[in-house]
């Protein structure tokens, strides 16, 4: 029984290389000015990320207010493919009543489609003149937007690039779990049959189960090092994980204080059993009763429909697959040295 | 006789027990005091906040104190011997009740010694009751499966706390919040169904203890 090897290699190798190559969707990162005046003529540059701005002509910037108003710069300038300068001449009335507002960007080119930057420049307004103001603003409709359909990653504020993580990070969770239950139902099948076999399995996979919450710490703490700005930052989520950690390396305790063998199987999996029931309100209900600061959490982008879009799908799913495999073999490989070096012991105790 | 009466014979049988060793349920009484005592010297004066996190510790600590000797008071033959004529069921449950009304009577004098020496910080008392004894019974079954693991493995007195403060402290944390809310320093609407859901952590733990004990208890 090779098969599944194979595949789960071609899988590792495959949502590796994808997750790590696909390109992000170009953005729109920053603006060198952030407030204006109403009635002044302005030039400031727009960065880009992953932009052509020099090899797509046609460039157009569009200041924009709720979803009805917007004004087209009078000029676009590209300075490089990341750089783009554009003039508006903001007019001296808002549509709407208000002493200031915050204006989103809108960038559209042929290459890169539309791209948005919300609240990019607040304006200030001298006077008020609402009716004049709508007239003004509703002189250039959005119109003719270009989309950009070549294969690509959602490009979102703060994660930018780190969105890849979810390909390893979550990943890597998926799989730690699915693995402590597999080891729970064996460490439930050794108690009701008392094969030895399905407790050598379930510790086996434990133990690589251990080693996948490592890397799922690490990986995340790496990740917050990047969005939050440290790397721990006893985040609910980070607790919780933490504590399941030691609920495992106590079971590793447990395990070897225990000298007869049979006994040794038998608490090992009663304890196997409830800490892996302890451990579900821990991971998948206590981080949501309460703030967070981690994705998915308090109107953080996280897994929702909208934050994973179709291709992250496509190649999410599959890895965790793939790093479950990949877990179960390492499993295997262990349990064959531990019967291995087992079988040693009894040879050389009877020699 | 049939399993009920075994099982309040046990009961019965565990009472007495305390009450004849008098040094063991006094040293719980001096515990509680002397460490309240040790809280009131080194903070003197107690805002609600620590008054809260110092009680919750308190209770976990005499929870260690007094469940986790559940099986080691009377020597192994004599568990042994309990094992053999009553049913597992009845044996556990027995341990448990005894457990956690010897933990609930623990917590009412806690929070008596608390209100003589900090006065009382409770708003809603109904809530901080209900949390009191779901989570005196939460840690109850907690370390009653514990303390009937570890008494069959080497050095159990280590073993104790490191297999089981990782259990419950999830259980800890929520109902640090629950009476948090109790004692009005933060107001948070969706509270009861924090509740809901240590009463749910409870019950779930009650059911893994009497399926898995029978096991546990097999040698």
């Amino acid at each position: 029984m090779t098969w599944w090897k194979y595949i789960c290699i071609v899988l590792i190798l495959l949502t590796t290389a994808a997750g790590i190559l696909i390109p992000l969707k170009p953005g729109l990162h920053s603006v060198s000015q952030s407030s204006i005046k109403t009635g002044e003529q302005i030039t400031f540059t727009v960065q880009g990320y992953n932009t052509y701005f020099e090899e797509a002509k046609n460039n157009r910037a569009w200041l924009r207010i709720g979803s009805d108003y917007q004004i087209l710069a009078s000029n676009h300038t590209p300075l490089s493919e990341q750089l783009l300068e554009v003039t508006f001449s903001i007019p001296p009335f808002l549509p709407i009543d208000k002493e200031a507002t915050a204006t989103t960007l809108i960038v559209d080119n042929a290459i890169d489609g539309a791209m948005v930057l919300p609240s990019a420049v607040f304006i200030t307004q001298i006077d008020d003149w609402t009716p004049k103001g709508i007239e003004w603003w509703q002189k250039n409709p959005l119109e003719n937007i270009t989309i950009n359909d070549k294969v690509s990653f959602p490009n979102r504020n703060i994660l930018e690039e780190t969105i890849r993580n979810l390909f390893f990070h979550v990943t890597l969770w998926f799989a730690m779990f699915l693995m402590f239950l597999i080891s729970a139902i064996y460490s439930l099948m050794y108690l009701v049959k008392g094969d030895p076999m399905y407790d050598t399995k379930a510790y086996s996979i434990t133990q690589t189960g251990i080693v996948y919450g490592i890397l799922g710490l690490v990986t995340g703490a790496i990740w917050a090092k990047f969005t939050w700005g440290q790397y721990w930052s006893w985040d609910v989520k980070q607790n919780m994980t933490a504590i399941a950690m030691l609920i495992y390396f106590a079971y590793l305790i447990l395990r070897n204080s225990v000298e007869d063998l049979d006994q040794k199987g038998r608490l090992c999996a009663a304890y196997n059993i409830f800490s892996f029931v302890a451990m579900i309100p821990l991971i998948f209900v206590i981080p949501r009763l309460t703030d967070s600061l981690h994705p998915g959490n308090g109107g953080n982008p996280g897994l929702g429909s909208e934050d994973l879009d179709n291709n992250m799908r496509m190649i999410f799913y599959p890895a965790i697959m793939g790093w479950f495999l990949l877990g179960m073999w390492a499993s295997q490989l262990y349990r064959r040295y531990e019967t291995i070096y087992q079988k040693h012991l009894e040879d050389a105790n009877q020699m | 006789m049939n399993n009920l009466q075994h099982f309040w014979q046990m009961v019965y049988k565990d009472i007495r027990l305390e009450w004849r060793m008098k040094h063991a349920i006094g040293g719980m009484l001096l515990y509680v005091i002397s460490t309240v005592f040790i809280i009131y010297s080194s903070f003197i004066q107690l805002n609600p906040k620590e008054w809260n996190t110092t009680f919750w510790i308190v209770i976990l600590f005499a929870a260690l104190n007094a469940n986790a000797k559940s099986f080691s008071t009377e020597p192994p033959e004599r568990n042994l011997y309990y094992y053999s004529i009553v049913d597992p069921l009845s044996y556990i449950l027995a341990k448990l009740i005894y457990n956690s009304l010897l933990l609930i009577i623990l917590s009412g004098v806690t929070i008596l010694v608390y209100f003589f020496f900090f006065g009382n910080p409770i708003r809603e008392i109904t809530l901080f009751v209900t949390a009191l004894g779901c989570g005196s019974f939460g840690f109850s079954v907690v370390f009653t499966f514990i303390s009937a693991i570890s008494m069959q493995a080497k050095n159990s007195a280590l073993l104790i706390p490191v297999l089981g403060f990782p259990l419950v402290l999830p259980l800890l944390m929520t109902l640090i919040k629950i009476s948090a809310s109790g004692l009005a320093l933060l107001s948070d609407t969706s509270v009861w169904q924090d509740v809901g859901l240590i009463v749910a952590i409870d019950l779930v733990l009650v059911s893994l203890l009497i399926f898995l004990f029978p096991y546990i208890y097999k040698a």
